[in-house]
């Protein structure tokens, strides 16, 4: 396969996991109140004066067996963008394809209840990404010992400390086998140790043909793992091409924007 | 409706499966059944964690108002109703059970922020989850009550319209559902609705034949009684439960009415603010 092809390649062959089509999200900012009764009646919003577009004519393709980041400023839209694809969110114009199961990992935090236990949240958090009742208990303890967690796994999650919930959260993400896995800077979390385990775990599902879709501001992360990467810049796509090429013009522009200011 | 999609195109008119021939459909995701499971247990368990007694308060409470509002209603008034607090019982174990899933559904977005926000589920089960995880405490309480009326003998009165029971508690649950969702709905873009809720509750409290029978009640004030969405399936119930009667027409009429314009009133509110609904929580 040519992984050198354009980022807006068509046409889209099966190969291709994600096909992000000019996707774009928009934010009404200054009418914060809706008008109740108008609002009830009608079931519209009223016009709002400004609108903003955290992500617009956003365009590229996660294929099989890619590992591609996505690096950008805080702001740039990296999380709205992530949202759209993980469906959490929806766009208001263009269109995102998936082609099989896909599993996110949006942002620290597990959005369990912290009263549960840890098995618990695993079965929970295996079914909200996508697997049955069955398919999730089949996979506690292959999760629990993947985030080094056997000892803990009757403690409330009240008790873990942020490292442990992001490795429990990670380990769900990634064991529960999907086609195309969402990360957002969960990697970045736990020690030294877990941070090996997880890369190789991308890079395994990767050999698999998986694709996976890598957030993270850790660049030489970025540049170790990922065939290929977009710069997010204001909501659009600023470069795009390999890792290293990406990064170093990302980079480039970020040291000038400082220079100038 | 396909529940294995290969693939799903989302556009701003939402998520579509697109089949092998490239048409677009609707699908469910096809462990929506085991999302709903998962999120009706944990609401469960985590409602009753760390209490040592859990349910039973959930009956202890219904029992201790039954003693004394017969009581000092019997009393007060002059009611002859046969087994007056077992007719009571019946009103506050119904109340209990509406009024229960409808405040803590419609505020489930709330209380449940983090897994709304991430949600790549539909968003309704979040609120379904809440009623069907009450509607296992409700079951309990229905023990109870034939626990109760087992030492009040003749308080039950069985008859082949017992058969229509199945199918006034499936309406009620679907009036629940709806109203809960239209309600949850709502609520993340205009937050006083749940202050509402609880005001309409209070006052609903009151209307619903909850303590006292409609009959007494002079002619004028039974039409009002019957604009309560809960009345008219209250005392049918109640109809069957103790006399073993089937509930009259225009009670039938009404018990159909509720449930099924509240269902249609929150799947078009739903409909209409789903795509919006991520964006507010």
């Amino acid at each position: 396969m040519n992984r050198d092809l354009p980022i807006n390649s068509e046409p889209a062959s099966a190969e291709v996991l994600v096909e992000v089509r000019d996707l774009g999200k928009s934010f009404n900012l200054v009418r914060r109140q809706h008008h109740f009764i108008r609002t009830l009646l009608m079931m519209t919003p009223g016009k709002s004066e400004q609108t903003r577009w955290p992500v617009r004519h956003v365009s590229f393709d996660l294929r099989k067996g890619e590992v591609l980041g996505v690096i950008g400023e805080n702001g740039c839209g990296k999380t709205t963008l992530l949202a759209m694809i993980a469906g959490a969110t929806v766009p208001t114009e263009g269109s995102v394809l998936i082609r099989g199961r896909l599993s996110a990992l949006l942002g620290l935090g597990t959005g369990f209840d912290p009263d549960m236990v840890a098995r618990e949240a695993i079965v929970v958090g295996a079914v909200i990404l996508g697997l049955s009742w069955g398919e999730a208990r089949a996979r506690v303890e292959e999760i629990l010992h993947f985030a080094q967690l056997e000892d803990s796994g009757e403690m409330p999650l009240r008790h873990y400390s942020n490292g442990m919930q992001a490795r429990l959260s990670f380990a769900i993400g990634v064991l529960s086998h999907p086609n195309v896995l969402l990360v957002d800077e969960v990697l970045s979390v736990g020690d030294k140790t877990f941070s090996d385990k997880g890369q190789e775990h991308i890079l395994r599902m990767k050999e698999s043909g998986a694709g996976v879709l890598l957030v993270s501001h850790d660049l030489p992360l970025i540049r170790r793992l990922c065939t290929r990467a977009i710069w997010l810049d204001h909501g659009a796509i600023a470069a795009a091409g390999t890792a290293a090429n990406v990064i170093e013009t990302y980079v480039d522009a970020i040291a000038a924007r400082r220079a100038s200011i | 409706m396909p529940t294995e999609p290969l693939s799903i195109l989302m556009t701003p008119a939402g998520a579509r499966h697109l089949d092998a021939d490239g048409k677009l459909r609707r699908f469910l995701p096809r462990n929506t059944g085991s999302v709903l499971w998962v999120l009706a247990m944990t609401d469960f368990r985590t409602r009753y964690r760390g209490q040592q007694l859990g349910l039973t308060w959930s009956l202890l409470q219904p029992i201790a108002m039954m003693a004394i509002l017969a009581k000092v209603l019997q009393s007060v008034a002059r009611i002859d109703v046969p087994h007056f607090p077992f007719y009571v019982l019946c009103g506050i174990i119904y109340w209990q059970f509406c009024s229960r899933i409808w405040s803590a559904a419609t505020r489930t977005f709330f209380v449940k922020n983090d897994l709304a926000k991430r949600a790549t589920f539909r968003r309704y089960l979040m609120p379904i989850s809440t009623v069907a995880s009450h509607c296992v405490t409700g079951a309990i309480e229905c023990v109870l009550v034939l626990g109760v009326a087992i030492l009040m003998p003749g308080s039950l009165h069985f008859g082949w319209s017992w058969l229509v029971l199945p199918v006034l508690v499936s309406l009620l649950v679907l009036l629940l559902l709806s109203l809960s969702v239209l309600t949850a709905t709502l609520c993340v873009f205009f937050r006083d609705i749940a202050f509402i809720v609880e005001t309409l509750l209070a006052f609903l409290y009151w209307l619903t034949p909850v303590f006292y029978p409609p009959e007494a009640l002079p002619r004028s004030m039974q039409i009002l009684v019957q604009l309560s969405p809960f009345s008219a399936l209250l005392i049918s119930i109640r109809t069957v439960l103790m006399r073993g009667e089937f509930p009259d027409g225009s009670l039938l009429a009404l018990d159909f009415l509720f449930p099924v314009l509240a269902f249609v009133a929150s799947a078009m509110v739903y409909r209409a603010y789903e795509s919006r609904l991520a964006d507010q929580l």
